[in-house]
Parts: structure tokens; sequence; C-alpha cells
């Protein structure tokens, strides 16, 4: 048993009153990979400063985080907490850094990258010729092109920015990198990229903590596994086991939320008549940039169709276009027979009641000034008509019915969680009972459990109401479970369109095929879950989901 | 990066253009009484309407506006009706008292607000940043004249320091005797210090929280190197258009300061130019100030754009 | 997804929540604070209800008296009181600067909401530049230029004043309303119905009241100063004959012999506007924002780049 890099214990954070992490004892071996997981809140961002020894303003940090490491040939022991800030850093170079969740924002965007690295090897290396070699190095770890260095981050894509704040860490070669979230957000050819990328950082030596909710990317790379569950260890053990064969409830929630996607039957058999139909549709953006070109697309009452591709392909210029918010430059929208103005200011009601969209930022879309009821309620007096009181009772009928009380709901938007903001966002557009509601990307901000309720619920839509959801995302796994029509778009162009199996099992274009490799290659083929005709099955072969708890909605 | 150069440079000759035009018609067309304030009050109608008619001024507004134009491009500006002689003959002279103004301010401004603004970022909310906060709102509050009085009264006449005008020197003869631009260079200074200062401090203590630089300190550079290498630097692109800014409010300031301390300069000369309802001279200045002010503009607007590379929006 | 509220700078950057003084000023800072409160609020006194307590201002004794019996400030170059003059001095400025603003404000804010409530880009843009042109040029040199036509209506020196804070004024409220938050709150009352008079003006212009009441604080400050100096010159563009600006003017050559003439009027004039400037600095300073959106509003108020419209999120 080789002597751990990083041992904590008892590892205490507080934040004025509240407790953000309680008792966290944990060791990680040189090379080997600690996956800690858990839902949003659960104090996983929290965990990795506290790992460094850093606390964030106004959290305080008590217990034992002790570094073993080898910092330029020495051995060096010590206790991070309790000392001053020059001390814990002499302590923390060379031995272990850290990739913050939003790589975006902790670049420069002044300073090209060479340059900033550069800065940072100099913590290591005295000679500017070894400093140049570190920089090289470090770039070549993170699987980047050694031109990236010559540039702004500003000219560089989300996925090359991820891989910049990774070499950043491993500049000062530590024996023990922590990651926060490194695949958030991520479409999965990036993801699967980054996965390889890990992949070869441990097969070289390096240990991570990978703080993150995609269960699939812990089951890959963690030779030992950490449930947290506001801020305690909930379940531990090695391997990925706690998330195969959970033992407590914390775990088997979060594992259960990814298997239980079953896409009900529609309410009527039979053909269906289109209610929204997108010909030839295109738009450019005002410098130039052709983000949509050509598009066809036909929607039927009740169907649940699905748009993917990967991040910049054209997806929410498309739903928004169909909603109205940006309007297309060429082809037109039809309803029926009539086309639909293409901006949504010159619609009528009963146009603006047909499509509804549901914006990505929930919590963005709300006026802070006001209760959520009231602001929810409007659709349905503006639209449709109804008295002031009669539309607050129906909403918050409706928004009860999702899951969100009366009495959370008549509170101003600050007072509520991301997940019921976006519940409220969807009954917001529902309340018009429209015959198509666009879903753009609702459920990517959302963790693992909250991210199921909500798409179970909205795939309920169409057995009790006949209406069309059309779920822009680029997560396939979560649509593939849930869509009748996968639509997937590339460079602004429809390249495919297939129900899900028939995606899943030969995708004809590039784009798609790439997406599903990715996406399978992901999620482990062969171990624990298998893959069958779009659904996913428990290991005991059974095809029903098992009966799980519903969680509460999450605060 | 050349083509919005390009672009600002032909916004900028366009609000030139505009500028001049606008000027041209207000002052032309809304009568000024130049004739009166020749003649006298006492001149008849009929001497007036004369010696308008000798200066040319009651032809149509677009024929004197042509002709003025086409005297411009030959750096002609007209001839004064005040002295008879051409606008252009004091105007290198007083050119040069103004500049020496101009670039003994900006040459003390700049840094010291650099330093202001640097010290004050690097430490918000310490004692010596609301200290300096507090002295620079009030400073900058004051108008320059109020505050040319107070120093006149007491570092002049009182303790007799500095002399109280600069009546009789002009152009670079001002440098030959640097005891005569203390005074005007102090209220200058102090006036136009706060912003610059100010925006710097808000630059500088933004850098400073930025979660780059942050990011920095938790991967163990140390706190100096942060703020020498990225902070400050970080924290003073912003402030490039401010530098503009200053500029600007220089030309109105320097106006003020030479008519109180008795300099002799572009705006002394235009603000007797404008009591005296000499319109040529007005137009003409107008339009050196136009430039002036133009040039000023977009070469700031440049110089940020390529300090500050531009945040695309990825999707 | 970063969250970001309508009305309010976008994707604030730092911690939130920023530990340390914001707010706190100390005892020096608190006591400052009050002086300056009671210095406003004396200025404010005299200058709203000292015409209704003051003598006779006509000339009525000899010119230059030291003070005595009758006047105990000293009679100025006229042989008015100085006491009187000191008194009814300070109505004209106000109230010209408080009507400039209030114009500028009442055109600027409706114009700039419904730049960004209307549909067609090349508008927005059009205005915007149009409106550049002025940006530009010093005030003091625009309110000459005016001088110049021989004009001297108190209405156009508001005009003129409003309409060189008109663009400032206008790029705020603007870039306020452009904040993305604000558009997805727009979007989402433009899906449930909502008519176009309730999203553009009642819904955003609430939002963008904060920062126009931040701005409003500043540009009296600058609204004062600009028509203090003018009058100062010698403009005498209202006509008004005992502004303090204007005693100031009228007796500096007489600083020697009486000083009190010109520094009483300067000296309130600086207090006015000092006590002002610091009032308003620590009312911002100690409202319960976090540091980095308090900054940010500063910033709105220093820059005059371009706001940039949203470009439309790809993919």
């Amino acid at each position: 048993m080789t002597a751990p890099i990083l041992t904590a214990r008892g590892l205490r954070a507080v934040a004025g009153e509240s407790v953000l992490l309680d008792g966290i004892d944990l060791d990680v071996t040189p090379g080997s990979v600690l996956a800690v997981v858990g839902r949003s809140g659960s104090g996983k961002t929290t965990l990795g400063y506290a790992l460094q020894g850093q606390g964030r303003p106004g959290i305080a940090l008590s217990g034992s985080v002790r570094l073993h490491g080898s910092s330029s040939g020495e051995l060096s022991a010590g206790e991070l907490l309790g000392r001053t800030d020059a001390e814990r850093r002499r302590l923390r170079t060379g031995v272990t850094a850290m990739v913050p969740q939003h790589p975006q924002a902790v670049l420069n965007p002044m300073r090209r990258i060479g340059a900033a690295l550069r800065e940072l090897a100099a913590l290591s290396q005295s000679r500017r010729s070894a400093r140049g070699e570190a920089v090289r190095t470090a770039l070549a770890a993170a699987r980047l092109d050694p031109s990236v260095a010559g540039r702004f981050p500003h000219q560089l894509s989300g996925g090359q920015q991820q891989r910049v704040a990774l070499a950043q860490a491993l500049i000062t070669r530590p024996g023990l990198v922590v990651l926060d979230e490194p695949t958030a957000g991520a479409d999965p050819v990036t993801t699967s990229e980054i996965a390889d990328t890990l992949a070869d950082l441990v097969a070289g030596g390096t240990a991570l903590v990978l703080l993150t909710h995609d269960l699939p990317l812990a089951r890959r790379l963690a030779d030992s596994t950490i449930v947290l569950h506001d801020g305690r260890v909930a379940e531990r053990g090695d391997g990925a086991s706690p998330l195969e064969a959970p033992d407590t409830d914390h775990g088997r929630t979060l594992v259960g939320a990814e298997a239980r996607l079953e896409a009900p039957a529609p309410r009527s058999a039979g053909p269906r008549r289109s209610v929204l139909v997108a010909d030839g549709v295109g738009y450019r953006a005002p410098r130039g940039a052709t983000l949509l070109s050509d598009v066809n697309l036909t929607v039927r009452a009740g169907a649940c169709v699905a748009i993917v591709g990967r991040s910049g392909a054209g997806k929410t210029t498309l739903a928004r276009g169909l909603a109205g918010l940006t309007p297309f430059d060429s082809g037109e929208v039809r309803w029926g027979e009539h086309p639909l103005p293409p901006s949504a200011r010159r619609r009528s009601a009963p146009q603006r009641r047909h499509v509804q969209y549901v914006h990505q930022d929930a919590r963005g879309g709300f006026d802070p000034r006001r209760p959520v009821t009231h602001q929810i309620a409007r659709t349905a007096e503006l639209l449709r008509g109804l008295p002031r009181p009669q539309a607050r009772r129906e909403a918050e009928d409706l928004l009860a019915h999702w899951g969100v009380g009366p009495e959370q709901a008549r509170r101003r938007p600050e007072q509520l969680s991301g997940g019921q903001l976006q519940r409220a966002a969807v009954v917001r557009a529902l309340l018009a009972r429209p015959a198509v509601l666009v879903c753009d990307e609702v459920t990517s901000a959302l963790d693992t459990v909250t991210r199921t309720d909500l798409l179970t619920t909205l795939a309920d839509l169409r057995s009790t109401q006949d209406t069309a959801v059309v779920l822009i995302s680029h997560d396939l796994a979560v649509v593939t479970a849930l869509a009748e029509e996968v639509h997937v778009l590339d460079g602004g162009r429809l390249v495919e369109t297939a129900s899900p199996d028939a995606l899943l099992t030969a995708p004809r274009s590039r784009a798609a095929a790439e997406l599903v490799t990715a996406m399978q290659h992901h999620h482990i083929p062969g171990d624990h879950m298998r893959h069958h005709h779009g659904r996913w099955r428990a290991p005991d072969g059974s095809s029903e989901p098992q009966a799980q708890p519903v969680p509460e909605p999450g605060v | 990066m050349r083509a919005y150069a390009a672009r600002r440079l032909g916004a900028g000759l366009l609000q030139i253009a505009a500028v001049v035009t606008i000027v041209h018609l207000l002052t032309s067309v809304l009568p000024g009484d130049a004739a009166v304030v020749v003649l006298g009050e006492n001149a008849t109608d009929a001497q007036r309407e004369a010696l308008r008619a000798s200066w040319g001024l009651d032809r149509p507004w677009g024929e004197q506006f042509l002709d003025w134009l086409g005297g411009l491009v030959h750096g002609d500006l007209g001839t004064s009706l005040r002295t008879g002689r051409p606008v252009t003959a004091d105007l290198a002279d007083e050119l040069a008292g103004t500049a020496v103004l101009a670039a003994v301010t900006l040459a003390c401004v700049i840094p010291l607000a650099v330093v202001l603004g640097v010290v004050s970022g690097a430490r918000p909310g310490s004692r010596t940043d609301r200290t300096l906060n507090t002295a620079l709102v009030i400073l900058h509050a004051i108008p320059e004249f109020a505050l040319g009085m107070f120093l006149v009264a007491v570092f002049a006449l009182e303790w007799g320091w500095f002399p109280a005008t600069a009546a009789g020197l002009s152009g670079f003869s001002l440098a030959e005797q640097p005891a005569v631009l203390v005074l005007p260079v102090a209220v200058l200074v102090c006036t136009r210090l706060c912003a610059l200062a100010r925006q710097i401090r808000i630059g500088v203590a933004e850098a400073r929280e930025a979660e780059y630089a942050t990011h920095l300190r938790v991967l163990g550079v140390p706190e100096r190197t942060v703020l020498l290498r990225t902070v400050v630097p970080n924290g003073l692109a912003p402030a490039v258009q401010q530098v503009a800014r200053t500029v600007d409010g220089l030309l109105g300031g320097v106006v003020v300061v030479e008519a109180l301390f008795g300099l002799t300069g572009v705006g002394a000369g235009f603000v007797e130019a404008v009591k005296a309802r000499d319109l040529p001279v007005v137009q003409g200045y107008a339009v050196l100030f136009v430039v002036t002010t133009v040039v000023v503009n977009v070469a700031a607007d440049v110089a940020a754009r390529r300090l500050v590379p531009q945040r695309e929006v990825v999707a | 997804m970063r969250t970001v509220r309508c009305g309010r700078p976008a994707g604030a950057v730092g911690s939130a929540g920023a530990a340390g003084p914001a707010g706190a000023v100390g005892s020096a800072g608190a006591v400052c604070t009050a002086a300056a409160w009671v210095v406003l609020g004396a200025v404010l006194l005299v200058a709203v209800a000292g015409p209704l307590v003051a003598g006779s201002t006509r000339s009525e004794a000899g010119p230059l008296l030291p003070p005595g019996p009758g006047h105990p400030l000293g009679t100025d170059v006229l042989g008015r009181d100085v006491l009187a003059l000191a008194l009814t001095g300070g109505r004209t400025v106000l109230l010209l600067a408080g009507a400039s603003l209030a114009l500028a404000y009442l055109v600027g804010v409706p114009l700039a909401l419904t730049m960004v409530g209307h549909s067609r880009r090349w508008v927005d843009e059009a205005v915007l530049h149009g409106l550049d042109t002025v940006l530009a040029l010093p005030g003091l040199l625009v309110l000459l230029v005016l001088a110049s036509t021989g004009e001297q209506h108190a209405f156009g020196v508001v005009v003129a004043v409003a309409a060189l804070q008109l663009p400032a004024v206008v790029r705020l409220a603007r870039s306020a309303a452009l904040a993305p938050a604000c558009r997805t709150v727009v979007e989402t009352m433009v899906l449930q119905g909502e008519p176009w008079w309730r999203i553009h003006l009642w819904h955003t212009g609430r939002a963008v009241l904060a920062p126009v009441a931040v701005d409003a604080g500043t540009r009296l400050i600058l609204v004062l100063q600009l028509i203090a100096s003018a009058n100062f010159l010698g403009l005498d563009l209202a006509g008004s004959t005992a502004d303090w600006a204007v005693l100031v003017e009228r007796n500096r050559d007489a600083l020697v012999l009486q000083p009190l003439a010109v520094l009483v009027p300067a000296g309130l004039l600086v207090a006015l506007c000092a006590g002002a400037n610091v009032v308003v600095d620590r009312i911002t300073r100690s409202s319960r924002m976090p540091r980095a959106r308090r900054l940010r509003w500063f910033r709105w108020w220093f820059r005059s780049a371009p706001a940039r419209r949203d470009e439309e999120m790809a993919g």
C-alpha cells in the first residue's frame, strides 16, 4: 500500500451559519483517481478548494489536510490548513493543482496562452529554456496543438479553453490534480475527448480527484468513489461500486435517476396531423456567419421530437426561430396552411399560443421583483383572456401538479431553486395550452435527479395533453430515451432524421456517428448497463425500471 | 483590426464634417451683432448694413459656407472681423501656448493618476483608498475657476510664491518662466485627476478580484507577481478611453484657465472672439477644437480595441 | 450558467458578498459624510431661501468697501452689498442646472427605451451615431459657440446643456436595457403576449431607473460646473446679473482689494458642488450592492464605448 499523496481528516467548512462540509475523511494514492459524486449543492466545489487548503471568502475551514509529495525531488509533508497563504503556496507548488469549474473565466483575456503558461512555469523552473520546455510538455499533456500558445483565450473554443485550464494546472508537474466538473455542459464528443485525456494523465502517474455529477465519467475513470450528500460522505467504495450497487438511499437516488427514462406511449395511435412545419428555413448572423441553412422539419401533434448536435450546430437558432424570437431570414414556418410571421412580435395571440418556448436560463427569465405565480399567470390572462384570479388559480394548480407547492410559488424568484424555476418556466409556457412546446437545453444546468424528473414530466405531456414537445439538447443519451424522432444538426444543416433506435445502431451521417460513438464510448458499454432498443436495462435484465421513490424537488 | 480603424476613421471624418457644418450654420444664420460690437451702440442701421455687406455677411448661407470651405482646404481660415488680420496670424503663437500648458498638464496627470489609481485599487476599502477617494471626489467637483481663484488668493496674493497672471508671456516663452505655469497646471491637474484615477482604480480593483487573478493565486503565483504582471496591465487597459476623455475635458478646462490667468492661448483667443462676435475666428477655432477632439477619440478607440481583445460569444 | 438580474450589470465578476468594509465607512468617513450633508444642506438653503431674506442688491454704497455697518461682507465692484448678492445668486444656477438635467432625462430615457424596443437594428445604429457627433465635444465650447450667436435666453441654455448630456444619458439607459438578463425577460414577455409599451417602457424602464438615478447624481455636478464656468467666462447666457459665477468674474480683478467679493460666491459654489458630489458618492457606496456591481455602474458612467447588442447565440 503506497503512501497516500493527500489525506484529509475531519475536514469541515462553515460559512456563517451553514455547514458546507462536515467531517470529510479521504485518502488519495498516487496514480489513482478518486471520484466525488453528488448532487448540485452537496459541497463538491467547496471540497475541491478545501483540498487545496483554500477557503473561499466567507468560508472557514477546519480539520486537517496533509500533502505528501515530492516537490523538486525532495519529499515534503505538510499540513495545509492553518498556514499563511505564502506557506500554503510553497507547499502546493509542484504537488497539487486545480482545474476550476468554468475554465473560460479563469483565463486572462488579455494575455496570450503561451505567455500565461510561461509565467506559471516560472514557479518551478528558474531557467528560461526550461520554462519553454515545460510549456510545450504541458500543452502536449493536455492534447493541445502548440500553435495555441500564440492565441488569446477568446479565440479558442470552449473545449480548448478547458484544456488550457488543464495545461495551467499541469505545468508545475503536480502529483495530484483536482478537477471540478470537467465535462459540465460539454457535448458528447468533447466529453469523450476530455475523458480520454484524463485517462492518459492517470496512465502517466498523476493522481486525480474528480468532482463531478457525470456518472459515466466517474465509472470510467474511478479507482475509488465517494458519494457526497449535504456535505457529508454518504457512501464510499472501491472502483465505482457505490455507483453500481449503491447501499444508501442517496447513492440509489443518484444512480436510479439515470435509469428511469422511459418514454410513455403517445396518446392517440395512427397518423397524426402536423402542427408545425419549418420549410427551408435559414438564418444569417448580423456579421455574416450562416448559422442555419435550408432546414426542413415537421412536428406532429403529440410527438416528441429531439434536435441534437454539437455546440455551435445551430440548435438554439432553430428553436428560437420556431418560436419567433430570432426571425428566420429565409424559408417559412407554417401552421397548417398559413405561414406564421417570422417574428413573435407580429404574431397574433392564437399564433403565440400555438408555439411556446422555454429558455435555458430559467432564472434569467423571471422579473426578480414580482412573485412567481403572478408572472406565470400572465400567460393565461393575456393569451387566453382569463380573468386574473382564475388565471392565478390555474397557475398555482398546474405548478402544484408539477411539484412546486403554492406557498413556494407565491415567493419571489430568488427564493426558489434552479429546478423549481425551470418547472415554473415550463408551466408558464403550458398555460397557453400550446400545440408545440420548444424546450431549449432546459436540463443542462440541472443535476441528474432533477433533470430526470423534469424530462419525465415533459414526456407525460404527450399522453395527457397532446402537446408536441421539441427537445433541444446535446445529451444524446437523454433524448434518445424519450424522443420518437431525432434530427441531427451539423454546421447549420439538418444532416439526419431518424428514430432513436436507427440512429444509435446505424447512424448514416458523420456528425451523428461522432455523437453516437462519443456517447457509447463514454458510457462503457457492456459492463453494468445494457443498451437495448433505445431503453436502458437494469443489470438483472428486467426492462421495467426499478420502482424508485420520487425525490423531493431539490432545494 | 484594420477594418475597424478604417471604419472608425471614416466615422470621425463624418463627425468633423457634420459638426463643422452645424457650427457654421449656427453662427452665420443666427445673427450675431458683430457690426454692433465694432461700430458701437450708436451706429445707425444703414451703417451696420453697409459693414455687414462689406464683410460679405449678407450673402445666402450656402454661398458663405462653400466660400469658407474652399478657404479651409487651402489653409485660409478667413479674416478676423475685429482686427482685419487673417485668423491664422495669431494662431501659431496661441497654439504654442496652449500646447505647452496641455503637455505639462498631461505629463503630470497621467503618471499621478496611475499611481493613485493602482494604490487605491490594490487595496479597495482600506483607509488609504477611502481617503484618496474622498479627496479626489471633492477636487473633482470644484469648478476650475473657483479653484483657480482660491489658489491665486492664497499662493499668489497672500504668500507671493507664484505670479498671479501670465500677461504678456506667450508661446514658448512660457517654458522659460516655469513659475508662471505652476498655478494654471495645478488647477488643471486637480480637476482632471479624479476621473482618470477613479477609472484606473476601478479597473485595478476589478482585475484584482477577477477569477483569473484568483485562480493564479490558487495555482501558487505570489501575490506581488499577480499584482504587477496581471492585475495592473488588465486594470489599465480599460482606462485608455478615459485618457481621451481627459484630453477632451482638458480642452474645456484650458479655456477657463487661460481666461483666468491671462495666458495667451487658443482658449483665451476663442473666448475673446466669442465676446466680440468675431465669427470667422469663432468658426476657425471651433474647427480646430473639433478636429483635435475627434482625432484623440479615434486614436483612443483604436488603441482600446487593440489592447482589450474583443470577447467573442462562444456558443 | 451565470445568473444575472434584469436592470443590473450582467455577469458580476468576483466573489459575491465580498467580505470586508463594503458599506462600512469608518468613523472618519462618517464624520466626513455628515459634514458633507451639513454643508450641502446649508448651501441649498442659502440658494433656495436666500432671496427671501436678502436685502437690496442694487448698487447703493461705494464700490469695494470693506466689511462694515450695513454690509457685513463689504461691497463689490459695483457697490452692491456682497451678502445680499451671495444670498440671491444661487437660484439661477440651480434652476438652470435642474431644468437641463430633467429635460435630458425626460427625453433621453424614453428615447433609449424606444430604440431598444425597436425591432430594426439600423434605426438603433443611426440614432446612436447621430448622438455620438455631439458626445465628443467639450460642453463649454458648445456653449461658447452658442454665446457667439448673441442669443441670451435661459431656455436656450437649458436646451443646449440638455442636448449636451443627451448622448451619455441615452447610452447609459440603452446599455442598462440591453443587459442579457433583461433580454430573456423581455423575450418571455413577448411570448406571453404582453403589449409593447408594458414591456419596453414599464418593465424595462423600471429596470433602468437604478443606473439612471446613480448617473443623475453625478451628472448634476457636471451640469452645475458647466453652467457656472460658462457664466464665469462672461457669456452671461441667461442674462442674469447676480449669479455666483458672474460675481466671481466681475470682481476678480479686485481680488487684492476686496477678496470677500470673490471668495464668498466662489466658496458657495465650491461648497455646493463638492458637498453634492461627496453625498452622491456616499449614497452609492453605502447602498447594499456587492462591490463588483457598484464598480460596474461607475464604469458605465465613465465609459462611452458602444454598448454592443448581444449577438444571437449560435447553436
